[in-house]
């Protein structure tokens, strides 16, 4: 059995594309991840605004004197100038200003279409209108007041953000679930190269083990092993790579992430030797379906585009069920955003069996073979 | 043209591979669109976001904080049972959920206690409601000071209208970027992973020894072979292409062949389709082996597709990576793309990035043809 197994291994790690697709390429698409989305949402950049002043009433006023601190304020939300109204217009249409405050009797606000930066602005007018429409009913009834108000700090901060579970979730991990979900499903192309040393009809490799005495499902099983070891080690780099080169939360229990690894490269490697096993398909159509049930399947569970699991969730609930992709990055959801333990085994379990139904099969498929002429 | 249908033909055997990644990119952009439409409009426009709201205060505070919620969103009152929030949480069936603590009421709003807030992972949907709640809170906090009791308070802050908003059109479709553009937005990534497979597998064909031998032995010059094969390379880039306009065209019918920029938007697709058949060249003359094509093309044109601003907008990259993008052709292009979304009216400055646009497009092509070249006449001197 050492014996098979070590040449099951020369053999894989021979097969350059094998370990570029299971290995290089998860983690290369991590990587521009992390270059394009990494940044996403640090800080909201400086908005330039125009002001135009239309009259000098007491509303106009206090509106210059309110977007001037804000101006001023530390956080640097926006840069104000003043111009007249054509040379605003100019410059919002040339988008070098994000939005233009008129300040009059009552005060406007023109933007160029729906933005960060115009609902920004939009928030700050809305801030200023109820304020200004307070002091007015606080002068006009309890005039009295009004000193004590004014010296009030102006806003105390009443909201936080929390998890349910009081774990803070940033939105693009989600995608970085979903690349180890992918990750996990490229097992499959050591599944591939493994399943052709067992079919006679595929590679010469294979013809040659067809008539050897071994048992077949001593084959099967070593072979099965290598992958699976090869391929748990190539999740575990992109763990490690994922967790601490690219610096992303993956939760804190660590045992029952690297199950879920584990879990996840098996299902990967099983699948990949039941599509090899196939024996009527040709092997380019073996590629094709596997990736679509890899990559199609990670598609759904939000590779992509975030949120189409979700979209799933809500049209055909059983997919997420059945969807390997979705299952695994269901389970990294679970350790990372939601502390959910028996979520958690459910995943696990749903995985196993279908690991086992998998592989299962494919021995089904090698094991009676016969072979007319070869 | 024996060397012309050759290459035709070669690319034919490969329509499978074509159709593979014409879904993809069409399933893609058009779940983009899907996407961005509901996003926007949720987001930022329509104020109305679907919020869960845990009382675990049950005051008249509480409730009034709610009833106020209630005239802005969809609010739902939700039972004081985390799995289950949790459950519907991760369905997206709230955009943000809002607990209210115990006690809240009680603090008289100094701040010690807050209202817990929690957003769905990716949908920034939340800040909104977050400064919505602490300017009100705020507010009710000044006219609670002045004497006002929690129900006048209210009723006070209710009665603000609406801030007046409005909107300057630039575009010519009142801010929203059109449908089709978002099928040009995509287009340098199938063009980069279609054409760079389809002329790499070609020319790993060409390159086998007996091929090469034979095709040397002929009657038909190495400068017209030359010819033809660019002359192929042309016919299957810009078929191509072709295929591309006409689907926008089935698809988006007036919206595009009325627009404006129709004409800009077409040239930037074909000079980025010249600069993946460049780049297809470049491929072609180092490539040895069919396995190799895919290994450098996939990640080629994922790595240029990211870092262009195909995948994500340019202006969501970190300010380092969008100057190393400047030396990405693809970066060219979602400039001239973008500037043609944005503005339907194009002015001097807007035509001036155009342009240049596309004109650094060009120069990438000339550049990458000419290392082609220089490597495949290295490669002759080797043998």
């Amino acid at each position: 059995m050492f014996h098979l197994m070590k040449y099951c291994f020369l053999n894989i790690l021979r097969e350059k594309s094998v370990v570029f697709w299971s290995m290089l390429f998860p983690i290369l698409l991590g990587t521009l991840f992390y270059v394009s989305f990494g940044h996403m949402g640090d800080e909201i950049e400086t908005i330039n605004v125009a002001v135009v002043k239309e009259d000098d009433s007491d509303m106009s006023k206090a509106f210059d004197e309110y977007i001037k601190a804000v101006e001023e304020d530390d956080s640097e939300i926006i840069a104000i100038q003043e111009m007249s109204d054509k040379e605003a217009m100019k410059k919002i249409k040339s988008k070098e200003v994000g939005g233009v405050f008129y300040c009059a009797e009552e005060i406007r606000l023109a933007v160029a279409g729906n933005s960060v930066e115009s609902s920004v602005l939009e928030s700050l007018l809305d801030t200023f209108n109820s304020q200004s429409h307070m002091y007015q009913e606080i002068i006009k009834e309890h005039p009295e007041k009004l000193q004590e108000i004014m010296q009030d700090e102006a806003i105390i901060e009443l909201t936080e953000e929390t998890t349910l579970t009081g774990k803070k979730v940033d939105g693009i991990v989600q995608y970085f679930y979903s690349l180890i979900a992918m990750g996990c499903m490229f097992g499959c192309f050591i599944g591939l190269q493994v399943s052709k040393y067992l079919n006679a009809n595929i590679e010469e490799v294979g013809i040659r083990r067809a008539i050897t005495p071994t048992h077949k499902l001593k084959q099967i099983l070593s072979d099965t092993i290598v992958a699976f070891v090869i391929h748990y080690f190539n999740i575990v780099v992109l763990l490690l790579y994922i967790q601490f080169i690219l610096g992303i939360d993956l939760g804190d229990n660590v045992v029952r992430l690297y199950l879920i690894g584990a879990v996840g490269s098996l299902i990967g490697v099983s699948m990949g030797i039941f599509i090899g096993s196939i024996s009527k398909v040709g092997e380019e159509a073996k590629v094709g379906i596997m990736l679509a049930v890899s990559l199609g399947g990670s598609f759904l569970a939000g590779l992509m585009i975030s949120g189409t699991k979700a979209v799933v969730e809500q049209h055909c609930p059983i997919l997420n069920k059945i969807n390997p992709a979705a299952v695994i990055s269901d389970a990294v959801y679970c350790l990372g955003v939601y502390d959910d333990s028996g979520r958690y085994v459910m995943d696990m379990c749903i995985l196993l069996v279908m690991s086992v139904l998998l592989s299962a099969a494919a021995f089904m498929m090698t094991r009676r073979v016969r072979y007319d002429s070869i | 043209m024996t060397v012309f249908k050759g290459y035709l033909a070669i690319a034919n055997k490969k329509r499978g591979y074509i159709i593979m990644y014409m879904i993809i990119f069409m399933s893609i952009s058009f779940a983009l669109q899907f996407a961005n439409k509901s996003n926007s409009s949720k987001m930022y426009s329509a104020t109305s976001l679907d919020i869960g709201v845990v009382d675990r205060d049950n005051s008249e505070l509480s409730e009034e904080v709610i009833n106020y919620m209630k005239t802005i969103h969809n609010v739902n009152e939700l039972e004081d049972d985390i799995s289950v929030i949790q459950e519907e949480m991760y369905y997206g069936k709230y955009d943000v959920v809002v607990q209210i603590p115990e006690g809240f009421a009680a603090d008289e709003v100094s701040g010690d206690i807050k209202l817990e807030i929690t957003g769905q992972p990716g949908n920034y949907g939340y800040i909104y409601v977050k400064q919505q709640l602490n300017n009100m809170i705020n507010l009710y906090r000044k006219y609670s000071m002045a004497g006002y009791s929690i129900k006048e308070s209210f009723d006070k802050i209710s009665e603000q209208e609406d801030s007046k908003v409005e909107l300057v059109d630039i575009n010519g479709n009142g801010g929203k970027v059109k449908d089709f553009v978002y099928l040009f937005q995509f287009f340098p990534y199938v063009s980069v992973a279609i054409l760079c497979y389809i002329l790499g597998m070609i020319f790993v064909v060409f390159k086998k020894r007996d091929i090469k031998n034979r095709l040397n032995a002929s009657a038909i010059s190495v400068k017209r072979q030359f010819i033809e094969s660019i002359l192929a390379f042309i016919v299957i880039g810009t078929l191509l292409w072709l295929v591309v306009m006409l689907i926008s065209l089935i698809v988006y019918r007036q919206e595009f062949y009325s627009d404006n920029n129709l004409g800009y938007y077409m040239l930037n697709s074909y000079v980025e389709m010249l600069v993946s058949l460049a780049i297809a060249f470049v491929i072609g003359v180092l490539v040895k082996g069919e396995n190799l094509v895919n290994v450098i093309v996939t990640p080629l044109s994922l790595a240029s597709s990211f870092l262009g601003g195909v995948f994500v907008p340019l202006s969501m990259l970190a300010e380092g990576v969008r100057k190393v993008a400047h030396f990405i052709p693809s970066y060219w292009y979602s400039e001239v793309n973008n500037t043609l979304a944005d503005f339907s009216n194009l002015s001097a400055e807007n035509l001036k990035t155009v342009w240049s646009g596309i004109g650094i497009q060009l120069i990438f092509v000339v550049f990458f043809i000419s290392i082609a070249l220089a490597v495949n006449a290295y490669q002759k001197q080797e043998r």
